[in-house]
């Protein structure tokens, strides 16, 4: 690589950064606090790409990066590495959480019926200055829904999954260790958890349109849910389970036909959740990890083409560093350019 | 808002002193404690210690952190360097060239001004430095024999400054000569 070390230009970036500081403002503590309240999705975003949940950091990260995305994932996934990790959470079940939506393309009359929750899904897109009438209360839904896909299990269309006897501290972690192909099955759910949101969601379409000819994977979104998990630890003295807090969380589900199970045609399962709430995000995701492992050439069929371009910030990182000085390589590029021009005016 | 906690900010303090002593080797360093605040800001769940000091010993295992025998220790935490200690740093792994990560830490007591002389050349050192460290020539021997960029360890040497710590690092990229 041709790099070289450039010094100076000291006083030049302390003004560069004093610019983009005094353009944007310093947002004071209440506008972070309204940032929390008013856009729980954009915060979502950034701190479930961030792989952190701290919705008071998420509000700071995007106010000092002025609304930059990517540094402000960035700057979460830095705090992250500076954290000790002090305890390992339960692992969490989708049916003892509380579900605040559950719904599902496979059949209307899933157990426990379809709970449209908080969603802007089936109303007017038109941008509304006036704020809507409200429709009236209606009577709660339950707060908890068992899995559409234990359903399927229950059916025998889906293999039964055995309780995992790993032990927390044994489960491949990607934010410990680098990513390697064939990727462990945590390693691509943890890829997918923290992936760029755009990332995914063009692949999952790419997916989605079958764009290689070798056919769309069309599947069926069996169950889509947002959540408020615990976080559930183990106390370390007493040994008591105890909640540390909630937390936003999200799963999709896909199911494609047609999978062999027990020797019988069956559905195949696409799974991803994330910290926070993005539902687009998460179906494109189960959608790529039902497809990932097809043996076309489809980009998006390709488990590590779809999670090494996912990555939001390698991604973005790789791509603006291109801006910083590349002077030696580019002025070689030149020379090799003018002596091949100087060679052909010779001949 | 988040407001980090006294012990928090302590920790991010020795953390901070360690990344400066590590980044210019044999240059002193501030710390507020000894092997114990040191420990408390490296240790955690998934790091693996060894100390032959049973309060040290059992101030890490309350962070969490997994204690192990030498070969097996992420940080060695070692205090003066006795018979037994020298035998841990024998042991401490020194990474593989694919993951060099794997090399150990390990922190000792020394004495600047006593001891053999040492010329310190490397990254993040303008020229030379030369410390006395008050740590014994075989010490030097064995990190000739174990240690070789990338692979090795990187040592921490503290020493008490009332009303704090000193602490002094060589890390594993440094060519150590003793004069």
């Amino acid at each position: 690589m041709g790099y070289v070390a450039v010094r100076g230009g000291e006083r030049a970036i302390l003004q560069a950064e004093a610019f983009f500081r005094w353009l944007n403002g310093k947002p004071g503590m209440e506008f972070l606090r309204q940032l929390e309240v008013h856009l729980p999705y954009l915060l979502d975003r950034v701190m479930g790409e961030g792989s952190l949940y701290a919705p008071e950091l998420a509000a700071q990260a995007i106010a000092q990066t002025g609304g930059d995305l990517y540094e402000a994932v960035l700057l979460l996934r830095a705090y992250r590495t500076t954290q000790p990790r002090l305890a390992y959470a339960e692992p969490l079940t989708p049916e003892a959480m509380l579900t605040v939506r559950r719904i599902s393309a496979a059949f209307k009359d899933i157990p426990g019926g379809q709970v449209l929750g908080p969603s802007l899904d089936y109303s007017h897109r038109v941008l509304q200055p006036e704020e809507p009438p409200k429709a009236p209360a209606g009577p709660p839904a339950a707060l908890h829904f068992p899995r559409v896909a234990d359903w399927h299990r229950l059916t025998g269309l889906l293999p039964i999954a055995p309780p995992d006897p790993t032990p927390p501290s044994a489960i491949p972690d990607l934010t410990r260790e680098p990513l390697l192909f064939p990727a462990p099955r945590a390693h691509r759910l943890q890829a997918l958890s923290r992936a760029d949101s755009g990332g995914v969601l063009a692949l999952g379409y790419a997916d989605m349109r079958g764009y290689s000819g070798a056919g769309g994977t069309h599947p069926t979104v069996n169950e889509v849910r947002l959540a408020y998990a615990e976080v559930r630890l183990r106390h370390p003295t007493t040994g008591a389970v105890f909640s540390a807090g909630r937390v936003r969380y999200s799963q999709a589900e896909v199911v494609t036909k047609f999978k062999e199970v027990n020797g019988k045609p069956g559905l195949e399962l696409g799974f991803a959740a994330t910290l926070g709430w993005n539902e687009v995000k998460l179906i494109a995701a189960a959608m790529l990890d039902a497809a990932m492992n097809r043996p076309d050439g489809h980009p998006a069929h390709q488990e590590e083409f779809v999670l090494m371009h996912t990555e939001p910030v390698e991604a973005s990182g790789f791509c603006i560093h291109y801006k910083l000085p590349h002077y030696v390589t580019f002025g070689s590029d030149l020379d090799a350019l003018r002596r091949a021009r100087s060679e052909e005016a010779v001949e | 808002m988040m407001v980090p906690s006294p012990q928090e900010l302590q920790d991010h303090g020795v953390f901070r002193a360690l990344m400066w002593a590590l980044a210019r080797p044999g240059e002193p360093q501030p710390l507020v404690g000894g092997l114990e605040a040191v420990g408390r800001a490296l240790l955690d769940l998934e790091t693996r210690f060894h100390t032959p000091d049973p309060a040290l010993q059992r101030a890490f295992l309350r962070l969490g952190a997994q204690a192990a025998a030498p070969a097996q220790a992420d940080y060695l935490f070692l205090g003066t360097l006795d018979e037994a200690a020298l035998e841990a740093v024998a042991q401490a792994p020194t990474g593989s060239l694919l993951y060099p990560e794997g090399g150990a830490t390990i922190a000792l007591v020394g004495r600047t001004g006593y001891g053999p002389l040492l010329r310190l050349r490397g990254p993040g050192i303008h020229e030379e430095v030369l410390v006395q460290l008050g740590l014994p020539p075989v010490l030097w021997s064995l990190r000739a024999q174990r240690v070789a960029f990338p692979l090795g360890w990187d040592l921490l040497v503290l020493e008490p400054a009332p009303p704090g710590w000193l602490v002094r690092a060589i890390p594993r990229s440094v060519t150590l000569e003793v004069v």
